[in-house]
């Protein structure tokens, strides 16, 4: 579904943020990307939709290339739903009017339809009752799950992650939680970067680990959690799964 | 008891004033005690009051002149400091009656409503409200205005004139109010207008500042007569009498002729235009008969 | 100081049909009005144009967009009016120049000139306000906007600018107000709003300190009004949080 094919990125004529990128990602896998901060993995997988450019290589989304100068951009962000760190919801719209903008506007969908749809992923996320609330109304978690709504109603083929619950109340990150992985059970393509490693292993088919722009490791969880073949992922998930840091 | 004192104070007061009769008041006495005296005077007047080389001359301002040298002698004071202070078209009422400056000459004209505010020296000057336009344009009187687009100076007896005419003989004219006279004509140069209506002697003064002055004719009956006078504060019959004395004694000398030939008959200053403006018969009969009355009281 | 006051001048006859000088500050507040509104109109609209212009990635557009702003900025407005209703027409072709300044009533050109200046003056000062209120926003706005797959228009016009507006109410009220003041330029070029008219009557009346009074009491008026409708408008329009939001 997802293809990268020596990816190379940089910010100015010095920063090498992603380094000779190598990945593949199947239908209905789940593939979750972690690594310390700065190490780029927010920028990979901003570089999917094209809110990242690159500079060298290919990535290809369901057999569309991504890079070409030819490919509609906006049709393929049309596939691919992505997830902020900050939820991004628009805060002058109300929770449906947020989640019906875009099929309206760009898939054309008639409004009664659009309504309806949202209305049946609003239920899925469990916040049928805050249709018509704003969002500044709504808890963080609240409004992380409007905005997996917002994204699913484009009817993508994957959906993408970035930090979903690093904004979050460490009380709200089990809702969000549970509907990614509800999400993860209908058989959703998706690629989350995260630092919950518990999410990690029970939900994902693959684990990345990204440092210094570089793939270290492309494995199953298990293999990841117990036999991590780099010194810098051990040092990794030993600061990460410290019970002190939470 | 306060009152009491202070009607004492005001009878004592009185008693005082009738017993000289001579005793300064008004403006007269402001001068004296100040030691100076301040004129009003305006920017672009000309010829009558404008600035040239940051210094005020003018027709109206050689008047002036001898004003001042009669309340110099009027009040012994041979070394009476004189000041100018600049006064616009809507400031030179109010500074004149909250007593920034003592009197003003430019070309203020002296009419009812503004008898009202202020008092009026005998006339200086008298013109008639006429019309400017090219030689070319076919207009010879205000008949030949109608349907046309006409410019007058906002705020000028002319532009009221022009309304009313307007209004009663229902000529449909276009009018339109310029902000100054430059502009007026600026309006008449560029084509949006067929005739410039205004005081003749200003309508002189713009014709000289043309590019090619012979284009252009002053034409028209007078629609009407203006008088301008030096303005001065209400009832302060004291100073005023020492202004028109004044400004009689000169409109009698040979004085006369020579300064209205330097300022209408003569190239002025800054340009070195000359007007060529002679005097109408009715300012030689105002001039022989000097009056504080308006136009509209004769 | 021996001023004579005399609040009656208002109902006295004009001496120019049956006009009384009260009449005139009618028409004056009327012609104010009009040009404020068309002018207002023209900068509001151009304004937003622009001050997109300035938030694009493009580089001309946004260049363009700058020299605009610089140019009409800084430019003093008297000197901006004298070349719209001196200059311009003359560059006009022959039969359209003649039309405008001598078929056209004056007041309708005097009109169309000050309208167009006004407009295009304070288009420059709304553009800024709508690109400050545009960087005001979070990043994430955009972003999201375009990870769904708007398009450009439309996240401008879904998403950016009524957020923007929301926000650059404030500032664009006071705008509004200015143009209210700036339309008396109008009277320089003859057109009779509200300050000539002023002007008018105190020059025939003597009773400038009425006249100025009432004026003042009129813009003042108006003012008020203004500023308590845009008030209205803002919060009609608010969303709970958004300041806050937009502030982050």
């Amino acid at each position: 579904m997802i293809r990268f094919n020596n990816v190379n990125k940089w910010y100015g004529r010095e920063h090498h943020v992603l380094k000779n990128i190598n990945l593949k990602v199947n239908a209905g896998e789940v593939v979750v990307v972690c690594g310390p901060s700065g190490s780029g993995k927010s920028t990979l997988i901003r570089t999917i939709n094209q809110l990242e450019p690159i500079e060298q290589g290919e990535i290809w989304v369901d057999e569309v290339q991504v890079n070409n100068p030819r490919t509609n951009i906006n049709r393929l962000r049309e596939e691919v739903g992505f997830v902020f760190q900050h939820f991004n919801l628009y805060p002058h719209l109300s929770v449906l009017d947020n989640i019906t903008l875009a099929p309206i506007k760009v898939k054309k969908l008639a409004p009664e339809a659009a309504r309806e749809r949202a209305l049946e992923l609003l239920v899925r996320v469990g916040l049928e009752h805050k249709r018509d609330a704003y969002p500044s109304n709504l808890s963080g978690g609240q409004q992380q799950r409007v905005a997996i709504a917002r994204g699913l109603a484009m009817q993508p083929k994957v959906m993408l992650f970035d930090e979903p619950t690093s904004a979050l109340d460490p009380e709200m990150i089990g809702e969000v939680l549970q509907v990614m992985q509800d999400l993860a059970k209908s058989g959703m393509t998706m690629m989350v970067v995260t630092h919950e490693m518990g999410f990690a292993r029970e939900v994902a088919d693959r684990v990345i680990f990204l440092d210094h722009g570089e793939i270290l490791e492309d494995t199953q969880p298990e293999w990841f959690f117990t036999r991590p073949q780099h010194e810098r992922s051990r040092q990794f998930l030993r600061q990460v799964l410290a019970p002190m840091h939470g | 008891m306060k009152s009491m004192l202070r009607l004492g104070l005001v009878a004592t007061a009185l008693i005082a004033a009738g017993a000289h009769a001579e005793e300064l008041t008004g403006t007269l006495k402001k001068i004296k005690d100040n030691g100076v005296i301040v004129i009003g005077h305006r920017d672009s007047s000309i010829p009558f009051s404008y600035l040239n080389n940051q210094k005020p001359i003018g027709y109206s301002m050689d008047l002036a002149d001898q004003i001042v040298a009669n309340v110099k002698k009027e009040l012994k004071m041979p070394n009476l400091q004189v000041r100018y202070t600049l006064v616009t078209s809507q400031t030179r009422i109010p500074l004149v009656q909250n007593g920034t400056v003592d009197f003003e000459c430019g070309s203020t004209t002296n009419n009812l409503e503004r008898q009202k505010q202020v008092a009026f020296s005998v006339g200086i000057f008298e013109i008639g409200t006429r019309l400017l336009t090219k030689k070319t344009s076919g207009v010879k009187d205000f008949g030949d205005l109608s349907g046309k687009n006409v410019v007058t100076t906002a705020g000028t007896t002319s532009e009221r004139l022009l309304k009313a005419m307007n209004a009663e003989k229902k000529l449909n004219m276009n009018i339109i109010s310029a902000k100054d006279h430059g502009e007026s004509f600026l309006m008449l140069e560029s084509g949006r207008a067929v005739a410039f209506m205004m005081d003749d002697a200003l309508l002189a003064g713009e014709m000289a500042k043309a590019k090619k002055p012979d284009d252009w004719a002053i034409v028209g009956k007078p629609q009407s007569y203006e008088i301008y006078g030096c303005s001065l504060r209400k009832d302060d019959p004291q100073f005023k009498k020492v202004v028109d004395d004044a400004l009689k004694a000169t409109f009698a000398s040979p004085q006369m002729a020579t300064i209205y030939k330097r300022w209408f008959q003569s190239p002025v200053p800054p340009k070195g235009l000359n007007l060529n403006f002679p005097m109408s018969q009715e300012l030689k009969e105002l001039l022989a008969n000097p009056t504080d009355k308006s136009a509209e009281q004769m | 100081m021996n001023y004579n006051w005399d609040w009656s001048v208002f109902f006295k006859s004009t001496g120019i049909g049956s006009e009384i000088y009260l009449d005139w500050f009618i028409t004056g507040l009327g012609w104010t009005v009009a040009l404020s509104l068309s002018s207002w109109v023209i900068a509001l609209l151009l304004g937003t144009v622009l001050g997109v212009m300035r938030t694009l990635p493009g580089r001309f557009a946004a260049r363009f967009a700058t020299v605009y702003v610089e140019l009409f900025r800084n430019v003093p407005l008297l000197v901006q009016l004298f070349v719209w209703y001196f200059l311009v027409p003359d560059w006009l072709p022959e039969k359209l120049e003649l039309w405008f300044k001598q078929d056209l009533h004056p007041a309708t050109s005097a009109f169309i000139s000050v309208t167009v200046c006004l407009g295009l003056f304070t288009a420059a000062r709304v553009c800024e306000q709508v690109r400050t209120g545009i960087q005001a926003l979070p990043r994430g706005q955009a972003m999201a906007a375009y990870a769904l797959g708007l398009r450009l228009p439309q996240v401008y016009r879904k998403v950016l600018l009524p957020q923007a507006f929301r926000i650059i109410i404030p500032p664009l009220t006071s705008e509004f107000l200015n143009v209210f003041k700036n339309s008396s330029v109008a009277s320089l070029i003859g057109l009779m709003e509200l300050l000539a008219q002023t002007k008018q009557t105190a020059e025939f009346t003597a009773n400038l300190f009425e006249a100025f009074t009432l004026a003042t009491v009129i813009y003042f008026v108006l003012n008020m009004a203004l500023m308590l409708i845009m008030r209205g408008v803002e919060k009609r329009v608010r969303v709970p949080g958004l300041i806050a939001l937009g502030g982050k």
